[in-house]
């Protein structure tokens, strides 16, 4: 039961999650429905038939007696949300270890993930109440797997009763009945799938209880449990229970958190943490830094004739001198123009952003730069973004929109229709070069934390140390970069048992990797990106790919401007590297040919699909399918299920690959202009099937940023 | 020599500033950019700052010498924090004047109302505003709309309901000067939103200096015509 080595971003998110949680500046209604035990909109150990607001991301963490659990959640739709558990309970094999010290009796906590998935069926009217239908560890080992439909009513606006009935361990205490039918056991513990066979079979019992929000900052709630705890009481005499009504009081410290003490169960104190996050707040407020280069209007043509004159269009020096201008109005932007050309009332500038996560700011600075300093015959301002050397869309504004739109409150609105987004093109002819922008070389020193989650040893290991990234832009599409890591301090030194795999460990030994690997040489690669034709973009990239692989990658992506769809295809062959992270390959003596063909698609309202057919990292053939939300200022969250050719049996535990993903954009919480992001993969179990190839800068997510509906996604922002 | 000693002396920086994590470039490590705007702010990132309750010589010595500058010059003092700075008219479009701090930090103003700020973190995008003229004559009422991004940077708009009284005669010192005032006040209400702005023209009919809302519910800035 190990992750792979995609978790090492969880301790940075955590702080950073922690930073943003510690700024108390997020509107929040106060009646937002709380959290209950397992992280869920609920009462104290049950949950409730209401949903957090759309888009919240909530994290709740409690403990009482010998359990524990945290949780994320997430609303994905209004209707619809996920959570990801993980939880522990104490005392586990007391009564049995020794003299069974074998199978689950090994541990002395016993530590298990969970999925849930809930969806509200009725929103609360007058009469009706909201009602949600809940699946609890729908795909996980079992021990927590519950079905429920539950409504709650607001009596008055700060008094709600909520009523449910449960299956599985919901339906295991004071049961009426079973309606449908007995419920099959799951297979055990490594041999769990979507349990759909289990779903409201067996014992059905009642719940409920009442919440009264005293004032906007005291809650209390009193529930009746119908959780029984067959496997903590009954089997393991992990506690005792005594009543099945549980009281909380609970304490709103501010919009973001609200902490809880309860009396559960008759004889266990109790304790919670609820966060919530709205990804629409940012908690620094707005994104700061300097003002933009105002609009410079042109005097008319009848006050001053001579400004108008298109004559300067054949003195020789001129786009030296225009591109200078315009570089050193820009250099306090991180922007860059690498090429011009012109005529006398068109202008285009290739451009390179180095810094603005909103691609509508960029190409909005630029633009009223462009009034600054062009000529003013000059009324078509033609911006193409380049990335790593490819153009990626031509935005055409015109010079007199902008001269009359600047201080209108409909600025941007009506900017946009007189916007034109088109495919880049071809070079204009005589496109000039900066002379002096190639080659480029940069590099950071980070600190960095790799995590390691779900070990059978303890659920949580981190090393903590160095990384130092270089970075070599050769122009034309050429790029050398590299990254190398040096622990400071951890304990992922002493990796777990290796766990016997019927597959080349492609990601099980990642632990391996993380204990050998000090110095670890990351990536170093060369990569090539060029425009193939109109619409299609090509990437090839040499070298150390990855922690585990290096080899060679190569990729071609088909996305037209103005399309919400893409077509891509992607083939690699790939080393597995020596598990120091050296320059080596012969530990493993394994290669392979790897690749895929994706499509991807748009399906509006900030929903994304993607869909990667081909084979995998170990050999086995299969596809992945993933989904997005992704929020205009670039927070996204997604799931993700690679089913392929390998058998359950083979695959182990978690029968295939499945998992979370969750991107925060820096911007978000710095509350300064920036393109890098935090990106976390949670995986309940990370095996070796169904595994993807590492490689940087895949070439979907950076095209697509500069198309119509990136670049549309903050329009907004062209003004600031 | 000294600029490889230059470069050492950056990454010892770096290794000391190792929370906030560096590079040398601003964009390449946000976390290095953070910590850099925290540098800068502590060294007084706006400009030049006042020291507080200067002596009258100073100010005329001071508004002597911005005199020569040969631009007009605004003051922006940002109320919550009590910080003063000066700005530079740097472009006019539409009779809308631009002004900027060194670092860039820019407000827009029509006649002295103001209609933009940028860099400011939550700006003001854009307002729909009465005219200095308008605002003098004391009295009458107005709709005025501002205009915002949100936390996801979509456009929020606030339209809002504003009422202008007047205030009497007031004597108002500015950098060293005193003028008489009329001081007016406009009141705007809206959904959730109650604010108010005061300006003090003079008697040619010109706003001298003013107190105007940025963000509702924030303290906003006063606004001191210097250079005219």
């Amino acid at each position: 039961m190990r992750v792979t080595h995609l978790l090492r971003r969880l301790a940075a998110l955590a702080v950073m999650v922690g930073l943003a949680l510690s700024v108390n500046s997020f509107a929040v209604a106060q009646d937002r429905p709380s959290l209950n035990f397992y992280g869920v909109t609920g009462l104290i150990d049950m949950p409730s038939g209401e949903s957090q607001p759309d888009g919240f991301f909530s994290i709740g963490s409690s403990y009482f007696g010998p359990i524990r659990r945290n949780t994320l959640t997430f609303q994905l739709t209004p209707r619809l949300s996920g959570s990801f558990r993980y939880m522990g309970v104490r005392d586990w094999s007391r009564l049995f270890c020794p003299p069974d010290c074998t199978g689950e009796n090994e541990f002395p906590t016993y530590y298990d993930r969970s999925f849930d998935l809930r969806y509200q069926v009725l929103y609360e009217g007058r009469f009706v109440p909201a009602v949600t239908i809940g699946l609890q560890d729908f795909v996980g080992t079992g021990l927590q797997s519950a079905e429920y439909i539950v409504a709650t009513k607001h009596i008055t606006p700060r008094l709600k009763v909520t009523a449910g009935l449960g299956w599985g361990r919901l339906g295991s205490f004071g049961a009426i009945g079973s309606p449908f039918g007995t419920r099959p056991g799951v297979g055990g513990n490594l041999t769990n799938n979507v349990n759909t066979g289990q779903w409201f079979k067996g014992d059905v019992a009642p719940f409920g209880g009442i919440e009264w929000q005293i004032n906007d900052k005291v809650g209390l709630k009193v529930e009746y449990s119908s959780d029984a705890y067959t496997q903590e009481v009954e089997t393991r005499e992990t506690f005792e229970i005594k009543s099945h009504v549980n009281f909380g009081i609970e304490y709103q410290r501010n919009a973001t958190t609200r902490y809880g003490i309860y009396y559960l169960y008759g004889s266990q104190i109790g304790v919670s943490a609820q966060f919530v996050l709205n990804p629409r707040q940012r908690p620094a407020e707005g994104v700061r830094g300097p003002g933009p280069n105002p609009v410079q209007p042109r005097p008319s043509r009848a006050a001053d004739p001579d400004a108008w004159d298109p004559g300067w269009v054949v003195q020789a020096d001129a786009k030296g001198i225009l591109i200078g201008n315009l570089n050193t109005r820009l250099a306090r932007d991180g922007l860059a123009v690498e090429a011009m050309s012109y005529t006398a009332t068109t202008v285009q500038v290739r451009i390179r952003n180095g810094r603005y996560d909103a691609e509508s700011q960029a190409i909005g600075r630029v633009a009223r730069t462009l009034s600054d300093v062009m000529p003013a015959s000059v009324e078509v301002f033609e911006i193409v973004p380049v990335v790593n050397g490819i153009a990626l869309s031509k935005v055409t504004v015109r010079r007199s929109d902008l001269e009359s739109l600047e201080f209108s409150t409909q600025a941007a609105e009506a900017l946009r229709p007189r916007v034109q987004i088109t495919a880049a093109g071809p070079r204009p002819a005589g496109l000039q070069f900066a002379p002096d922008l190639y080659p480029r070389f940069s590099w950071s020193l980070t600190p960095y934390s790799r995590l390691r989650l779900f070990d059978l040893d303890e659920p949580l290991k981190v090393d903590v140390g160095l990384r130092l990234s270089g970075k070599y832009e050769l122009g034309g599409g050429l790029v050398l970069s590299g990254t190398v890591t040096k622990t400071l301090t951890g304990n992922l030194d002493d990796p777990p048992p290796d766990i016997a795999t019927a597959l080349q460990p492609v990601r099980s030994d990642g632990d391996r990797y993380d204990a050998l690997g000090d110095p670890a040489v990351e990536r170093l690669t060369l990569a090539y990106y060029t425009n193939l034709g109109p619409d299609l973009y090509g990437r090839v990239t040499v070298g150390y790919l990855e922690r585990m692989f290096g080899g060679v990658s190569a990729e071609v992506l088909w996305k037209p401007v103005a399309q919400r769809w893409a077509l891509g295809a992607e083939v690699n062959y790939v080393q597995q590297r020596d598990p120091d992270q050296g320059f080596g390959f012969d530990f493993y003596d394994y290669s392979v040919v790897t690749g895929h063909v994706s499509g991807y698609l748009e399906l509006g309202r900030g929903y994304h699909a993607q869909l990667d057919v081909g084979r995998y990292l170990a050999g086995d053939y299969g596809a992945t399918l993933t989904f997005d939300r992704e929020f205009e200022n670039g927070w996204k969250l997604g799931a993700f299920a690679t089913f392929t050719n390998v058998s359950p049996e083979d695959f182990g535990a978690g029968s295939f690959d499945k998992g979370i993903r969750i991107e925060v954009p820096l911007n978000w919480l710095v509350g300064q202009p920036s393109r890098q992001s935090k990106a976390l993969t949670l995986r309940p179990f990370g095996r070796d099937g169904g595994a993807r190839l590492d490689v940087d800068a895949r070439l979907y997510e950076t095209v697509r940023d500069y198309h119509a509906s990136g670049i549309d996604a903050q329009w907004g922002r062209f003004w600031k | 020599m000294t600029r490889s000693f230059l470069r050492h002396r950056a990454l010892v920086l770096c290794l000391t500033a190792m929370l906030a994590g560096c590079s040398n470039e601003v964009d390449v490590e946000p976390g290095a950019a953070l910590f850099r705007t925290v540098a800068q702010t502590a060294k007084g990132a706006f400009g030049n700052r006042d020291a507080p309750a200067a002596p009258a010589v100073d100010d005329l010595q001071l508004r002597a010498a911005l005199q020569t500058e040969g631009k007009p010059i605004l003051r922006v003092t940002f109320n919550n924090s009590g910080v003063s700075t000066f700005l530079g008219a740097i472009a006019l479009n539409q009779g809308v004047r631009t002004w900027s701090t060194n670092d860039g930090l820019t407000v827009s103003t029509r006649d002295g109302v103001l209609l933009a700020t940028r860099g400011f973190g939550r700006d003001l995008m854009a307002a729909d505003a009465p005219s200095a003229a308008q605002l003098s004559r004391g009295t009458g009422s107005h709709p005025r709309l501002h205009v915002y991004l949100d936390g996801a940077d979509q456009t929020r708009k606030v339209a809002m309901t504003c009422r202008v009284s007047s205030a009497g005669a007031e004597t108002v010192a500015v950098l060293g000067l005193g003028y008489p005032t009329r001081h007016v006040v406009e009141t705007c209400t809206g959904d959730a939103v109650s604010e108010r702005n005061d300006y003090w023209f003079r008697s040619d009919g010109h706003l001298l200096q003013s107190t105007q809302f940025v963000v509702p519910g924030s303290p906003g800035v006063t606004l001191q015509a210097i250079v005219e």
